[in-house]
């Protein structure tokens, strides 16, 4: 606290008051300190990432692209994070797995050590959310796999979903 | 038993070491801060291992909320003044300079052209509110329009995509729809760092 001497002595002798240079620093900490924590609320220091995206030429998608059918995995978005997956496009038999590491990443993981270059075709049902996307790149990103295209659900795999959904009973 | 005396000591401390140290970060806080744009909704975005930053300049932002609203905005604010300049004049609506210098301070708007004259004389922060989102069905696509204009003025512009983790991928369908037929296939979407999970051998 800042002191004030009050100058009075003992011997009656009258001196000239000296003030104290020392100034009371207690509100100037106050308010700092009431200003940092404004600013460190406020202040987002996360910075925003990109996650780049290519998306294939219109006219490439209309030609019926021939890519080995071994060497591709789909992968159907569906909801409530599940993702339901097909190797052979002639004979698709679902298969239904989600977001967990036992899950995506393991089967990512074991496609990829038997077809060297695996091509992930990922196809989002309407209601799937973008959430799911995002997962489904990122994954593909950690499974270092460099080929990957977002294609539009056929009705042909809507129906098996669907049928899917029926015989195993999945809401 | 002599009494021991407790020598009373000044219980007032130096502040001032103290107040030093809460001003420099103080300093540090208020240079390091980069004030949140006013959006005019909230978006929570998804969580990637993405490393790349998104670029601090010539940003082209397409939002989607939670209900698929879409948003469009560029970083620049000239440019965004000249951006409605020519949406004016295209889509042909009557905006005074005023309204037009209205549209330029706002970082990211949802406002389809019809009711573009009428938002942008809302007085104050009403103008944020109760936005409609722009049209990008494939009846009445604004969107496609406002991306062509904008890389009009601005060919050097990168897309990216912010949307929220709930909303439907129908929306973000639009979009890429949008974009690939205006001939653009760069796009990046906008999320958070989350850190990579090892390698497993």
């Amino acid at each position: 606290m800042a002191e004030i001497s009050t100058g009075d002595s003992k011997d009656g002798k009258k001196r000239s008051k000296k003030t104290s240079t020392k100034v009371d620093m207690t509100p100037m900490v106050d308010l700092a300190f009431l200003l940092i924590t404004f600013f460190m609320l406020t202040t987002n220091l996360t910075k925003k990432h990109a996650m780049a995206i290519n998306l294939p030429d219109k006219n490439d998608i209309k030609k019926e692209q021939t890519v080995d059918k071994e060497k591709t995995v789909t992968l159907i978005l569906g909801e409530n994070d599940r993702i339901y997956w097909y190797v052979d496009p002639k004979k698709p038999e679902l298969n239904v797995t989600n977001f967990s590491e036992s899950g995506i990443r393991d089967l990512l993981d074991t496609r990829k050590k038997s077809v060297d270059t695996l091509i992930t075709i990922i196809k989002p049902m309407k209601d799937s959310k973008y959430k799911n996307l995002v997962d489904m790149m990122d994954e593909i990103n950690i499974a270092d796999i460099r080929k990957s295209a977002i294609v539009d659900i056929t009705a042909d795999e809507e129906k098996l979903v669907a049928e899917y959904k029926k015989t195993f009973n999945i809401q | 038993m002599p009494k021991i005396k407790v020598p009373r000591k000044n219980i007032s401390l130096d502040m001032t070491a103290m107040c030093d140290m809460a001003f420099l970060l103080l300093t540090f806080f208020i240079l390091s801060t980069k004030m949140n744009v006013v959006e005019p909704v909230a978006v929570d975005i998804p969580s990637s291992t993405a490393k790349k930053e998104v670029p601090a300049d010539s940003l082209m932002m397409i939002s989607v909320d939670k209900e698929g609203k879409i948003y469009f905005g560029i970083d620049n604010q000239n440019q965004r003044l000249k951006l409605i300049d020519l949406v004016a004049q295209r889509v042909k609506i009557p905006l005074t300079d005023a309204e037009k210098h209205r549209f330029s301070t706002l970082e990211s708007a949802g406002i389809p052209f019809g009711q573009l004259k009428m938002f942008l004389n809302k007085p104050g922060d009403k103008i944020m509110k109760d936005q409609p989102g722009i049209p990008a069905d494939s009846l009445k696509n604004e969107l496609i329009l406002w991306v062509g204009l904008a890389k009009e003025i601005n060919p050097m512009l990168r897309i990216t995509v912010k949307g929220d983790r709930d909303s439907n991928f129908e929306h973000t369908k639009k979009i890429i729809d949008a974009l690939q037929s205006l001939n653009l296939h760069h796009l990046s979407f906008v999320t958070n760092l989350e850190t990579k999970p090892e390698v497993r051998r």
